[in-house]
C-alpha cells in the first residue's frame, strides 16, 4: 500500500509504525458550591504551574537539541500561561460563575478564539494554534495527565504515525527514537516540519487518514523527498529504497549549503528558480529549498479526493495563503487542467483523453468552474503578486476565449463593487506545439508564457511516455525539442515577453543548463530539485552555456546533444550530479 | 492594552506598518519607553 502526502522534510527512512491517536477529552461543566470555588482556583494554579515546569523542560531540551531559534516559541507559550487575559479571566470565571476550572479554561478559550478568528492577517490568525497548545496542556494537567508521556519516552525506534502534532507535542517527542514522522493533518504541522528538517528526519504530512490505514507495527518506508509512505514494501523494493536512502542522505548533506545562495552563473546571469506545487503545505518546503516563488500551482489538486469544485471564497483564501507564505515572491496559478470526467462525471469520455476535450477546451461547454476560478484569482490578486496561467491552448483563438472570460469576470466584480486586482498578469502554458509555433502571434495579448515541457515533448514527438514500448522515444533533448524551445525564446525576446519553463526538464541539471543556454531565465521545478539545479548553474558561465546550446541546434540526435553538453559542461554537472535516477 | 500581556499585544492585530501608541508608567517609565521605541525602530530584531 502506498499513500501520497506532502513531503515537508526530505530523506528516506524505514521503520516500524507507531500509531499515535489523540483523543480530545470532553470538558464537563460543573456547578461548584460557593465555598469550593477557591479550591478550583488552586487546581487551576497548580495546573498552570505544572504546565510551566513541562514547558521549561521542553524549551531546555529544544535549545540543546535543535538550537536557540526554535526554542523561542516556548517563551511565547510561557508568557501566555501567565497572561492576565488567560489566567485572571479564568479565575474570574470560576469565582463569578461558580464553575470548575476545566470549564473556566474552556470559556476563556472560546472568548479568545472569537477574537483571533476575526483577524484579517493569516499569520496572526495562525497564532491561535499556539494558544490551543497552551490551553490543551492546562486541560491535560487539570485532568491529572502529565501531557503526553508516551511521546517523550517511546518504547523503541519508530515511524511515528499521528493525527497531528502540536508544537509542544513535537518538541516533547523523543526524537532520538523517531525514524520518521507522518501525519494526517497538513497545515497545522508547520513547526513539526521545521523541527524534523533541522534534525534531518523525513516527514510527510497531509495524508488525511494514515492513522486509520497504517496498521500498528507495520514496516513503513517514508520518503520525505517525494511525499510518499509505503506500507509493507516487497523485499526487492525495500532493498532499492534502502540504497536510495543512503544516496539521499549524502546528497542532502552536500546540497544543504546551497539553499541560501543566489542562483547566478559565474558571469553574473541570474536565473529565477521557482517551485511547482500541488498542495498549499508545500509552500513551506519550497521556501526551505530556496524557491523564489511558485512558478506552477496545479490548482486541480484543490478538487481533492471528493472531486468537488471549491467555492470562490475558499479559493480566494487558498491563493491568498499561498501569496502570504511565499511573500514577496510571485505565485503563478494554472487554471483547472482537468479532463471531461471532472466536468461531467459519469458521462461520455474522450476516446483519447490526451487529445480530447480537456483543460481550456472545456471552457466552451462548461464555463462555470473557470468563471469562479478566475473571479477568485482576480480577488486574490489584491493580496500580492499573483499570476494566472491558462493551460492547453492550441493557439490564438483558444487564448482569446480565456482572455474574454477574464474581462467578463472583471466587469462582474466591478459591478458588484468587490475589491480585486485589475492588473492580474495573464499567461499561457505552451504545451501544444501549435501554440509554441504561434508565440509571436499571442505575444501582444499575454504578459508571459511558460513552456510545459512534459506535454510539449509528448505532443511534439507523438510519444506517450507512459507506454513502456515507446518511452525510449520520449527525448527531452531531441533536436526538435531544442529547436522549438529556441524558437519560442526568440519569439518571446522579440516581443519582450517573459518566458519560463515549468516541467521536468527544468529539474534535470543537464537539461536545465541547455534551457539556460537557450535563453530561459526562469525555471520552475519540484522543490527538492532546486538545490541541485542551483549548484549546476553556479558552476557554469552563461557564455559557455549559450555556446553549447547554439552548437546543439545543429546536432542531429539526442545522444549527440547529450554527449556534447556533458563534454563541455561536465564540471558543472559534476557539481550537481544527482544519484542515478 | 497591558503591555505585559502577550495575548493582548497579539489581539492589537498590529501588523507591519501599523501605527501604535506606547505609554509607560512607573519607576522607570522613561527608560522603558526609550527601550520600547528602540525595539520598534530596530524592526524587532528582524532583518529586512
Amino acid at each position: 500500500m502506498q499513500l501520497k502526502g506532502t513531503g515537508v522534510s526530505p530523506g528516506i527512512a524505514v521503520g516500524q509504525s507507531l500509531i499515535v491517536e489523540r483523543d480530545e477529552a470532553p470538558v464537563f461543566r460543573l456547578l461548584v458550591p460557593p465555598g469550593d470555588t477557591e479550591a478550583e482556583v488552586v487546581r487551576l494554579t497548580r495546573a498552570i504551574e505544572a504546565s510551566r515546569q513541562q514547558l521549561l523542560a521542553i524549551k531546555d531540551r529544544m535549545s540543546r537539541e535543535v538550537g536557540g531559534p526554535h526554542a523561542y516559541i516556548f517563551d511565547a507559550h510561557l508568557l501566555m500561561l501567565d497572561d492576565p487575559l488567560l489566567r485572571d479571566r479564568a479565575v474570574a470565571v470560576i469565582r463569578e460563575e461558580h464553575v470548575n476550572a476545566e470549564w473556566a479554561v474552556r470559556v476563556v478559550s472560546d472568548q479568545l478564539h472569537a477574537l483571533f478568528d476575526a483577524f484579517q492577517d493569516a499569520y496572526l490568525r495562525e497564532r491561535s494554534t499556539d494558544l490551543d497548545d497552551v490551553l490543551g496542556r492546562i486541560q491535560l494537567n487539570l485532568a491529572g495527565a502529565t501531557g503526553a508521556p508516551s511521546l517523550s519516552r517511546l518504547p523503541g525506534r519508530f515511524v511515528v504515525v499521528a493525527a497531528g502534532l502540536s508544537p509542544s507535542e513535537a518538541a516533547e517527542l523523543d526524537w532520538e527514537r523517531v525514524v520518521a514522522v507522518v501525519t494526517d493533518e497538513g497545515s497545522s504541522t508547520y513547526h513539526t516540519a521545521i523541527i524534523a528538517r533541522s534534525l534531518g528526519i523525513p516527514a510527510v504530512v497531509g495524508l488525511e487518514d494514515a492513522t486509520g490505514r497504517v496498521p500498528p507495527g507495520a514496516l513503513v518506508v517514508v520518503d520525505g523527498t517525494r511525499g510518499l509512505v509505503v506500507v509493507e514494501p516487497s523485499g526487492p523494493a525495500l532493498a532499492d529504497l534502502r540504497a536510495a536512502q543512503e544516496r539521499e542522505r549524502l546528497e542532502e548533506r552536500r546540497l544543504q549549503g546551497t539553499t541560501a545562495l543566489p542562483a547566478v552563473t559565474r558571469d553574473g546571469v541570474e536565473v529565477a528558480l521557482r517551485a511547482n506545487v500541488e498542495f498549499i503545505d508545500e509552500a513551506a518546503t519550497a521556501r526551505l529549498h530556496g524557491a523564489e516563488g511558485i512558478g506552477l500551482f496545479r490548482s486541480e489538486y484543490l478538487l481533492g479526493r471528493a472531486r468537488q469544485w471549491p467555492t470562490e471564497d475558499a479559493q480566494v483564501d487558498t491563493y491568498r495563503r499561498l501569496l502570504e507564505q511565499m511573500a514577496p515572491h510571485p505565485v503563478t496559478v494554472r487554471t483547472w487542467d482537468v479532463g471531461l470526467d471532472e466536468m461531467a462525471p459519469g458521462g461520455p469520455t474522450s476516446p483519447n483523453p490526451a487529445l480530447g476535450e480537456r483543460a481550456l477546451r472545456l471552457l466552451r461547454r462548461f464555463p462555470e468552474p473557470f468563471r469562479v476560478q478566475v473571479r477568485a484569482l482576480l480577488r486574490a490578486r489584491a493580496y500580492g503578486p499573483l499570476r494566472v496561467m491558462f493551460p492547453f491552448a492550441s493557439g490564438p483563438s483558444d487564448l482569446r476565449l480565456a482572455l474574454q472570460l477574464l474581462d467578463q469576470a472583471k466587469a462582474e466584480l466591478r459591478r458588484e463593487g468587490k475589491t480585486f486586482g485589475e492588473d492580474l498578469p495573464a499567461g499561457l502554458t505552451l504545451e501544444v506545439p501549435s501554440a509554441a509555433l504561434t508565440t509571436d502571434l499571442m505575444a501582444r495579448e499575454v504578459e508571459f508564457v511558460s513552456i510545459g515541457t512534459n506535454d510539449l515533448i509528448q505532443y511534439l514527438l507523438a510519444v506517450d511516455r507512459t507506454d513502456p514500448r515507446v518511452t525510449a522515444l520520449y527525448q527531452p533533448l531531441h533536436p526538435a525539442v531544442v529547436r522549438i524551445i529556441h524558437q519560442v525564446v526568440r519569439a518571446a525576446e522579440a516581443s519582450q515577453l517573459p518566458v519560463s519553463v515549468c516541467g521536468e526538464m527544468a529539474a534535470n541539471p543537464l537539461h536545465a543548463l541547455v534551457l539556460v543556454g537557450l535563453g530561459v531565465r526562469d525555471l520552475s521545478m519540484s522543490p527538492a530539485a532546486i538545490p541541485r539545479v542551483k549548484a549546476a548553474l553556479r558552476a557554469i558561465s552563461f557564455a559557455e552555456a549559450r555556446a553549447v546550446a547554439e552548437a546543439c541546434l545543429e546536432l542531429d540526435s539526442e545522444a549527440l546533444i547529450e554527449e556534447r553538453v556533458r563534454r563541455e559542461l561536465g564540471a558543472a554537472l559534476a557539481a550537481a550530479e544527482a544519484p542515478k535516477d | 492594552m497591558d503591555g505585559k500581556s502577550i495575548l493582548g499585544i497579539l489581539l492589537l492585530a498590529a501588523v507591519q506598518g501599523a501605527e501604535i501608541e506606547i505609554r509607560t508608567e512607573g519607576d522607570d517609565e522613561e527608560g522603558a519607553l526609550l527601550a520600547l521605541c528602540a525595539l520598534v525602530e530596530s524592526g524587532f530584531g528582524e532583518e529586512a
